[in-house]
């Protein structure tokens, strides 16, 4: 009988402690991945949303506010800028192009943007990445022309079922508002891109203008005098190298020295952003270890409690030969193999939690999530395994060192 | 189990639960958290106007040229401060060497919608600047409604806080 | 010889004083004999077994198994030592409950260099004549059939040395004398040594080598009380 036989066997004979503890592990490891998977995702698509786009013109107020609204279609703008002092910024040496777009209406709960049409041909949403409407790509139709015309991101055309041609009036606000009479057809769907982009609704910015019940800003489209937006995507020219235009800060700092905008990186805004949710992943994290924490006690509990119904049969196998090292090693593979299992487990649980809680984030957000995503919590996972096997059986594994053969080799009566 | 094999179990397992936590915790000090300071936005050194409090000269040379940003104080170094000097004359020392004087003139951030007379940023240009690491300077500004001294010390930056506490004609040890 | 024993003393810590359980000046056992130590309940007989076994360190005295000075080997070696020269039977069978009949006895290989051999593991079943029982549990295996499980395990790893501490202690008379003769036959085929210790006189008496435990241990004789040190060592038949 080899010895891994004899280890599995003494784990049989105590399933139900064995089994416990197994789901104990199982359940702190499979948080610990899911939270973790999630947190990192989370953090690489929030970051991957704002590397498209190099600064955000927009007004005065939260900073935060701005790149939620402009790149996550969440929140209100805190306000409008002029025509005119976007044209001054477009002015600066350093800006390349300017996308500007109003924000503020929306249909059947998703945002409804009106933007520059460059957005949906020239816009990269990430580095080097342009929207597609090729059918290929999951996309359909084509970018809105001047008019009655809308896009729509992917996520919106699945959930509405929308399908080309189909009309919608849009409502002013983003929640509820008077609804405008005007019917706009969807021309086009972009293909998906996996970020909050898919969530959206786009629209010519003259069509805004001039949408019905918009009388008092119907001039903005013929009058640039007048002319307002919510805010502008800039993309910076690079310097030699591809780096990032270090005039950049230069041109932030004057603008937001003015009363009438700020100009927004969101590079350095999305930090503060993972602070506030920070302490929401920290409290799941923390709950996690807890689990995991309590799963070590209760293997520990086990093995224990296990060792105590099985000293004679320790004793018994000292006296046939088993060395003290063998003994030690016998309870220490137990736990090994508890924590492991129950490890595996739990991997197998957690990526199962993260593959129903992306499907969940997807619809809400547009955030596309992979289950198969290997996160810290999967790399670290062996060792730290291994560490807990070894930590959880080494008590009872010293207990079983120092078992006193003949004494325990006594009928148990 | 007995009692004092369970409080083991027990005992071990918090304090398991304990490392793991205080590890993690180690692992997410939170990012930007770190304590407030006084930031040159334009990567030039700051010299404190008077006191930290009232404001800041923020002060780069590039070339020739030598910039200077009025900004505002303790942390709000992002902030410009606006000043009714049309040009202000600094008196320059380099390595305690005789004195030049240098006109700094207003160069209104037109996105900021300054003019000459309310205007937070100025420029001097002086052949002899080129080449210069370090400088002290002196001179006065018309900021927050009264007149004020403005002690440069480039590249290290001016903070009355830092300085040893000498009487008035004293060096300073 | 394969036993050797000189000046052995063997002491139990009573508390307040030390209790000498067995004092024996000299014993010996030649290569591939079979010897049978009798004397009643408590007289230090299985002590003497456990030191034999490496079990129990003995006080004082010389014990030389199968080549082994077991007085000068560490726990660690002793462990290997009983892994590859001693088989030990025990007279509450002491099979490892959650085991089949044919587990049991390949447990009996699990702890020495040699490869565990199923084959070997069914074919001792077989002589102890349990062919039929070899998946069976101890708890479903009657008292008798337990010993012989006991007794193939002993020989699983081909000892050079049997020990077998009241092997029919548990069985009736009838039983008791098959057992024996089954053990006594098992070692003369595998060509290893027996030392049996009982307080049965029908036991004993098959055996050509018998020996009396009080005329080699003079503890026993000077003492009065060996009940009492039986107690102590816990364990002590």
């Amino acid at each position: 009988m080899r010895l891994w036989r004899i280890v599995l066997k003494s784990l049989r004979q105590h399933s139900l402690s064995t089994g416990f503890a197994v789901v104990n592990i199982a359940l702190g490891v499979a948080l610990l991945v899911a939270v973790v998977s999630l947190r990192e995702q989370a953090h690489a698509n929030l970051t991957q949303a704002g590397v498209g786009v190099d600064a955000i013109l927009g007004p005065k107020g939260s900073p935060l506010q701005i790149v939620l609204n402009g790149l996550y279609h969440m929140d209100e703008m805190p306000g409008k800028i002029k025509w005119p002092y976007y044209q001054k910024v477009l002015a600066n040496p350093i800006v390349q192009e300017g996308i500007p777009f109003c924000t503020g209406h929306s249909y059947a709960g998703f945002r409804v943007n009106a933007i520059d049409r460059r957005f949906l041909t020239d816009f990269e949403y990430l580095p080097g990445k342009t929207f597609s409407f090729r059918p290929e790509d999951g996309g359909r139709g084509r970018a809105f022309a001047d008019g009655e015309e809308a896009v729509a991101g992917w996520a919106v055309a699945k959930e509405l079922r929308l399908s080309l041609g189909q009309t919608f009036n849009p409502v002013c606000g983003v929640s509820a508002g008077p609804m405008h009479k005007n019917t706009i057809a969807f021309v086009g769907v972009l293909a998906p891109t996996g970020t909050p982009h898919d969530r959206a609704i786009y629209i010519p910015l003259n069509t805004f203008y001039t949408l019905d019940g918009h009388e008092s800003v119907a001039r903005m489209a013929v009058d640039e005098q007048y002319r307002e937006i919510s805010g502008a995507y800039l993309k910076i020219k690079r310097v030699r190298g591809g780096a990032m235009n270090l005039n950049l800060q230069s041109m932030k700092y004057d603008i937001n020295q003015s009363t009438e905008a700020q100009l927004v990186v969101p590079g350095e805004v999305l930090p503060r952003l993972f602070e506030i949710i920070g302490w929401v992943d920290g409290a799941f994290l923390a709950v996690a270890v807890l689990v995991t924490g309590l799963g070590t006690t209760c293997l520990l509990v086990s093995l224990v409690s296990a060792l105590r119904e099985r000293r004679r049969d320790i004793a018994l196998m000292r006296s046939i030969g088993a060395t003290r090292r063998t003994v030690l090693g016998l309870v220490l593979s137990e736990s090994l193999v508890i924590s492991l299992f129950g490890g595996l487990l739990g991997l197998m649980l957690g990526h199962g939690i993260v593959w129903i809680g992306s499907r969940y984030i997807q619809a809400e957000t547009g955030l596309r999530f992979s289950w198969l995503h290997l996160s810290l919590a999967d790399a670290a996972l062996l060792p730290a395994l291994v560490v807990v096997g070894l930590l959880a059986g080494l008590f009872p594994a010293v207990q079983a060192y120092r078992l006193g053969v003949l004494r325990n080799l006594r009928p148990v009566s | 189990m007995n009692t004092k094999s369970m409080s083991v179990a027990v005992l071990v397992g918090a304090l398991l639960a304990a490392g793991i936590v205080s590890g993690c915790k180690t692992d997410k000090a939170p990012a930007g958290k770190e304590e407030e300071k006084h930031e040159a936005h334009h990567g030039g050194c700051l010299n404190a106007i008077e006191t930290c409090a009232v404001g800041h000269a923020e002060v780069k040379l590039e070339g020739e040229v030598l910039k200077v940003w009025f900004v505002g104080g303790e942390t709000e170094t992002d902030k410009a401060v606006r000043v009714s000097d049309t040009q202000i004359v600094l008196a320059v020392t380099i390595d305690g060497g005789q004195g030049r004087s240098l006109t700094l003139e207003p160069r209104p951030i037109e996105l900021a919608r300054e003019k000459v007379g309310d205007c937070s940023y100025f420029e001097g240009k002086a052949a002899w600047l080129a080449g210069v690491k370090k400088f002290s300077a002196a001179g006065q500004v018309n900021l927050k409604g009264k007149g004020r001294p403005v002690r440069i010390e480039y590249p290290e930056g001016f903070d009355p806080d830092d300085q040893p506490a000498s009487k008035a004609g004293e060096p300073a040890k | 010889m394969i036993v050797e024993l000189k000046d052995l003393i063997v002491e139990y810590d009573l508390g307040t004083a030390p209790f000498t359980a067995v004092d024996i000046p000299a014993w010996s056992l030649a290569r591939g004999r079979q010897a049978a130590i009798h004397g009643p309940s408590g007289c230090g007989k299985s002590t003497l077994l456990h030191v034999v076994a490496g079990l129990l360190a003995p006080r004082s005295g010389r014990v030389r198994v199968c080549g082994n000075e077991l007085t000068e080997m560490s726990e660690s070696d002793l462990d290997h030592f009983r892994a590859a020269h001693v088989g030990y039977i025990f007279q509450d069978f002491n099979l490892l409950q959650g085991y089949t009949a044919v587990e049991n006895v390949l447990l009996g290989m699990a702890f020495s260099r040699q490869k565990p051999d199923r084959h070997r593991a069914r074919e001792l079943l077989d002589r102890v004549g349990l062919s039929h029982r070899v998946k069976h549990r101890p708890a479903q295996l009657s008292i008798g059939e337990r010993q012989r499980v006991a007794i193939a395990r002993a020989l699983a790893r081909k000892p050079e040395l049997i020990l077998a501490d009241e092997p029919t202690g548990s069985l009736d008379p009838a039983h008791a004398g098959e057992v024996v003769n089954l053990l006594r036959e098992a070692c003369r085929q595998d060509g290893c040594s027996l030392i049996v210790v009982s307080h049965d006189p029908g036991v004993v008496g098959s055996f050509d080598e018998a020996i009396a435990f009080m005329e080699l241990n003079r503890a026993f004789s000077a003492s009065g009380t060996p009940r009492a040190a039986a107690v102590a060592a816990g364990g002590v038949a």
